[in-house]
């Protein structure tokens, strides 16, 4: 295999190759993301001190993990992933996951949505994994398009199609968090790798239309919205629009979280101190609604200089993706990029009552092993995209 | 590199878009934390901060003997989580007949929307004992339990229900030393801030404040409810006996203006309060929130202002039978009197005539002011003066509200017409000369102690309103003359052996419902007086509102004061003087208080045959066979068991033996007779003009001399 033999013949000069590699590390990329390691731990304590502080050594653990996996990822030159037929096994792989999760006895569920993946006393999520699986697909497809912009039916029906499965699969868990982080990624992916200007507009414009559609249907209270969506679905939209109409479901979960966010002031109540945290108010403050701990307890001084991380992070990702001279590793850091600012603006913009509560986790802040992990190996590739912008490999596009 | 430079740009554009992405959210950060803040933070308080009331427990009443009276008992009030409930139908069957609810009402409270918890009760009972409680939760039902909270418990029943009033299953108190008092009872209810979490548990050391309730004083009353339950077994059978629409009665310390006894009827329960309780019809304390013409007691009052200004000479004598006021005539209460009587005398017969005379030389002036001495009020003005004593809604009294005063009006006033006073009122003044002159404010509570302790945190102490209301003397004096009238005038029947009884009685019509005049036949009577007469203990009073067999005081009201007397001075422990002395013997000891009937235009024999089976003896005037009059009146009461039946004119039947008798029995006589009695002396006929067996013929007068021994 040439492959290898290639990856070889450059690790002769190991050592020169390993301070130039080292060299081109994005070093604040990996201070920003050893800042929310901080955030998160001091987030996460701050939530389940009073519940179970098992979360926090889980939590720590995981990152201990999700470093190794990280330095993991750097080992290896990125572009190997777009060789051959490796990307569309992976892809195959978190398919079948996701196919597997449905079975009864196999995936369990949580929080009303069958997404989890037991094996022995280790439990995952394969729709974490199937997000990263479909960046590199994306931007290797993608990559491939001869002729730009992207515009031609059959690539398109292509992507449509590699996009669709997993959408449609996580949808029906349900858990539309992740199918609209699904959304995002391969819509800053195909912006990105050039999607025509053309279908960009028509995709946003229909978009709008949708929702803005729905909305109007919802507030003129039309009868052809109950043909259109389901009993729980308007509850959802009126939940949205008026919290108080529910008070003990996603309208409580909402309101607790704006009152604790609120409350949380221009200082903030202080470490351990957050009265809604602690009084357990904020519901899942170890998960989806660990920003409101996190804001409650730090105040706006706090939460922003959180989301300033956030956009320094992003920041530190474009700058990676427009150094890299290659479409591949460019593409894989929009895909990266749209996957966590996505996720980010999604989970803080619910807890802060600009955005419907979909349940999703804060990227590398939230509780979790299987988001935390996938999102370290995420970075990893950024780093290691970083790490050989000018690099040449052995078989340039 | 067009190509790079393109994707390049592309990236930016993502990246910038994302980056508006957060910018938002910081901006909305920034609104909801600092400009939206301080309305957040309020409803963040208001999750976290629980403030729990601590309810203090209602103080308990007792007697002036330390009997409880009222107290609080645990009680439950059941309720429901809805959300565990399984079977609304089923458990509103299973309680409803424990509860004592109708099922349908409970079932509605379990199926009720948008609330998880609700309190089983309708607009009824609602409270449950332990025991029913205990039951309740034996059933085991998904979803019931009980809240704690605690009941009124009224121990007597109905005894001194208008004293004590009640508290209702919601905690207002209604009437009474209840309401009187209800700050003190009720106490101050303690608080508990501490901070909570999302599943109502107290978050460790979240405890900010914590006042612990001032719990309910206990009351100690001067009721004693020993004379109280006498005084309600009293008036129950007075208001049977007689038929009555109601009556009132008042027993009071003349030492120091406390209340021994108070009692009205109509009356309720107030532990069921819900099924005997009406306002309007059975919740008014009579005693003092009614205000009525006294009618002769306040004779009382009169005779008193005179002695204190040296206008009365008891043995002066006056024509009585009318008097000439303005244009009026004003006439004594059997409509001619007893011809020339001693003033004296007039107070012994109550002689309408001897107190408008009393008054003329008062005048106008002194009667007013000693009216207002007795603590009545100015009766110049619209309203009266309150007594105060401590129990809600009392009466001031009604008066004419100008002045000058019309000789009418002062004159009917001088023997109780015309103005209106409030029981408790007329009880404090003659208490003032029970006592020697002193005008006391009347009070029903005696003592506040701490709870769960003997501790008196307040001592009511006797509240002279004035002292020397009159002399010393002159109470003397008056309480000599309201002995005679016990003795031998209209308030003989209130007499009590061993206890020497002075009072007064009082008849008063009642004014029409509209105001305009008199109703006819319908009478308050009255008796006010008080027991020992020379050194008295209790005052007490008794009306009785419109008897229906009698129209007098002396007949209806007597009878049972003297019985209230007799009660209360022995339960005090005042020693009865029934050995000694002849002065104290009556002549008439009979309590079988038989009622006259009307025995006119019927036969002599019919009459004797009804009265066959009592002892009571006839005696017939004339030898005719009809009825043509009779002695006593019909429906007045038998006195000295037996009664008189005229049979011819008065001209042709011989004359009765009226040796013996006492003035008021033979000014009766005299009139039946048709005599115009010339009487002189006090005390029991000693000798008649026309002797006994004697035609009467022509005669139309006849002088008894009178001595102040009875015959033995």
């Amino acid at each position: 295999m040439a492959f290898f033999a290639g990856v070889f013949i450059r690790e002769t000069g190991v050592r020169m190759k390993i301070s130039r590699l080292l060299r081109q590390l994005d070093v604040p990329l990996v201070l920003f993301v050893i800042a929310l390691a901080v955030i998160s731990i001091v987030a996460i304590s701050g939530a389940t001190y009073t519940i179970d502080p098992v979360y926090l050594k889980q939590q720590i653990y995981w990152y201990g993990l999700g470093i190794l996996l990280l330095a993991a990822t750097l080992l290896f030159d990125y572009r190997v992933l777009a060789q051959g037929r490796f990307v569309y096994l992976l892809y195959g792989f978190g398919l079948f996951l996701l196919v597997l999760v449905m079975i009864p006895g196999v995936g369990t569920s949580a929080k009303g949505a069958q997404q989890w993946l037991k094996i022995g006393a280790f439990q995952f999520q394969p729709s974490e994994f199937m997000k990263l699986f479909l960046i590199i697909l994306l931007a290797k497809v993608t990559s491939e398009v001869k002729r730009l912009p992207i515009r031609d039916w059959k690539t398109l029906g292509k992507l449509s199609g590699l996009f669709a499965l997993p959408f449609f699969l996580v949808l029906i868990q349900p858990d539309l968090g992740t199918a609209l982080v699904l959304l995002g990624i391969a819509a800053s992916v195909l912006l990105v790798a050039g999607l025509d200007w053309r279908i960009i507009l028509a995709g946003l414009s229909s978009v709008t239309v949708l929702v803005g559609g729905v909305l109007t249907l919802y507030f003129t209270d039309h009868p052809l919205l109950h043909t259109l969506l389901q009993d729980h679905q308007i509850e959802r939209i009126e939940t949205f629009v008026n919290p108080a109409s529910d008070p003990s479901g996603a309208g409580y979960q909402l309101t607790q979280s704006m009152i604790a966010v609120g409350s949380g002031q221009l200082s903030g109540k202080g470490f351990h101190n957050g009265t809604q945290a602690q009084g357990k108010w904020i519901p899942e403050p170890h998960n989806d609604f660990i920003f409101a701990v996190f804001a409650e307890e730090f105040g706006f001084i706090g939460g922003s200089l959180l989301l300033c991380t956030f956009i320094f992070l992003l920041y530190r990702m474009v700058k990676v993706g427009l150094q890299c001279e290659e479409r591949f590793g460019a593409y894989i850091v929009a895909g990266v990029i749209g996957m966590i600012v996505f996720q980010v603006f999604q989970n803080i913009g619910m807890t802060v009552g600009i955005l419907p509560i979909t349940g999703l986790p804060l990227p590398f802040i939230s509780y979790g092993g299987s988001a935390l992990l996938m999102e370290m190996v995420a970075i990893g590739l950024v780093l290691n995209i970083g790490m050989r912008r000018n690099d040449e490999f052995l078989f340039r596009d | 590199m067009g190509l790079t430079r393109t994707r390049k740009m592309r990236s930016l554009v993502v990246g910038m878009i994302f980056v508006v992405f957060l910018a938002a959210v910081v901006v909305r950060l920034f609104w909801i934390q600092t400009v939206d803040a301080s309305f957040l933070r309020d409803r963040a308080e208001k999750t976290w901060e629980q403030n729990e009331v601590i309810k203090p427990e209602r103080g308990m009443i007792t007697d002036r003997n330390g009997k409880t009276l009222v107290e609080e008992t645990d009680a439950y009030i059941i309720a429901a989580d809805l959300s565990q409930v399984k079977n609304p139908k089923q458990t509103a069957e299973k309680l409803a007949p424990l509860m004592k609810m109708p099922k349908e009402v409970i079932y509605n409270r379990l199926t009720k929307k948008d609330v998880d918890q609700v309190e089983l009760r309708d607009g009824g009972h609602f409270k449950m004992s332990r025991k029913t409680k205990n039951r309740i939760m034996n059933l085991d039902l998904d979803g019931i339990y009980a809240i704690r909270t605690s009941d009124r418990n009224y121990l007597e029943g109905k005894l001194a229900a208008h004293v004590l009033g009640f508290v209702n299953e919601a905690g207002k108190a209604a009437g009474g030393v209840e309401h009187q008092y209800d700050k003190l009872l009720r106490g101050k209810a303690g608080a508990l801030r501490f901070k909570q979490d999302a599943y109502g548990n107290k978050v460790p050391n979240g405890t900010e404040k914590f006042h612990p309730p001032d719990q309910g004083k206990d009351l100690v009353l001067t009721l004693d409810s020993r004379i109280q339950y006498q005084v309600e077994r009293i008036l129950d059978r007075v208001t049977a006996q007689h038929r009555a629409k109601g009556a009132t009665a008042i027993v009071a310390d003349p030492r120091t203006g406390e209340v021994l006894a108070m009692a009205n009827r109509p009356s309720f329960n107030p532990d069921q309060y819900r099924t005997t309780w009406k306002a309007g019809s059975n919740d008014t304390n009579t005693a003092v929130s009614s205000q009525y013409e006294p009618g002769s007691t306040f004779k009382i009052v009169t005779l008193a202002a005179a002695i204190e200004e040296g206008k009365f000479d008891p043995d002066k004598r006056f024509q009585s039978g009318s008097i000439e006021v303005g244009e009026k005539t004003i006439r004594d209460w059997n409509d001619w009197g007893w011809g020339e009587i001693s003033y004296a005398e007039g107070i012994y017969l109550s002689s309408n005539v001897a107190f408008v005379r009393l008054a003329e030389k008062l005048g106008a002036e002194k009667l007013i002011r000693y009216i207002e001495r007795f603590g009545f009020g100015r009766i110049t003005e619209q309203t009266g003066q309150p007594t105060g004593i401590d129990l809600p809604a009392e009466g001031r009294g009604y008066f004419f509200g100008h002045e000058p005063l019309h000789e009418l009006e002062l004159a009917s006033t001088a023997f109780g017409q015309g103005i209106a006073v409030t029981p408790i009122q007329q009880v404090m003044a003659v208490s003032a000369i029970a006592n020697g002159g002193t005008l006391y404010r009347p009070h029903v509570l005696k003592e506040v102690l701490e709870p769960d302790s003997d501790r008196a945190i307040k001592k009511v102490k006797p509240y002279k309103i004035r002292s020397g209301v009159v002399s010393p003397q002159t109470a003397r004096q008056v309480r000599e003359l309201l002995r005679g009238v016990v003795v031998q005038g209209t308030g003989k029947k209130a007499d009590v052996p061993g206890y020497p009884v002075a009072g007064k009685t009082g008849t008063a019509q009642k004014p029409k419902t509209d105001g305009q005049g008199y109703a006819s036949g319908q009478y308050m009577v009255s008796f006010i007086g008080f027991s020992p007469a020379d050194n008295p203990r209790v005052v007490v009073y008794v009306a009785v509102d419109e008897p229906q067999d009698s129209s007098h005081g002396g007949t209806v009201a007597a009878p049972a004061a003297r019985e209230i007397i007799k009660d209360s001075l022995r339960l005090m422990g005042v020693k009865s003087r029934s050995s000694n002395g002849k002065k104290e013997k009556r002549t008439d000891t009979d309590p079988s208080a038989a009622i006259a009937g009307d025995w006119v235009k019927k036969s002599v024999d019919e009459v004797k045959e009804k009265l066959k089976e009592t002892d009571i003896q006839v005696e017939v005037l004339g030898g005719g066979k009809e009825v043509s009059a009779q002695y006593p009146t019909p429906g007045a009461q038998i006195t000295h068991g037996r009664v008189y039946l005229l049979t011819e004119s008065s001209k042709s039947v011989s004359m009765p033996d009226l040796r013996g008798k006492s003035l008021r029995e033979a000014m009766d006589l005299c009139r039946l007779l048709e005599l115009n009695p010339q009487v002189d002396g006090e005390g029991y006929v000693d000798s008649q003009s026309i002797p006994p067996g004697d035609r009467i013929m022509d005669k139309k007068e006849i002088q008894l001399r009178l001595q102040s021994d009875p015959p033995s």
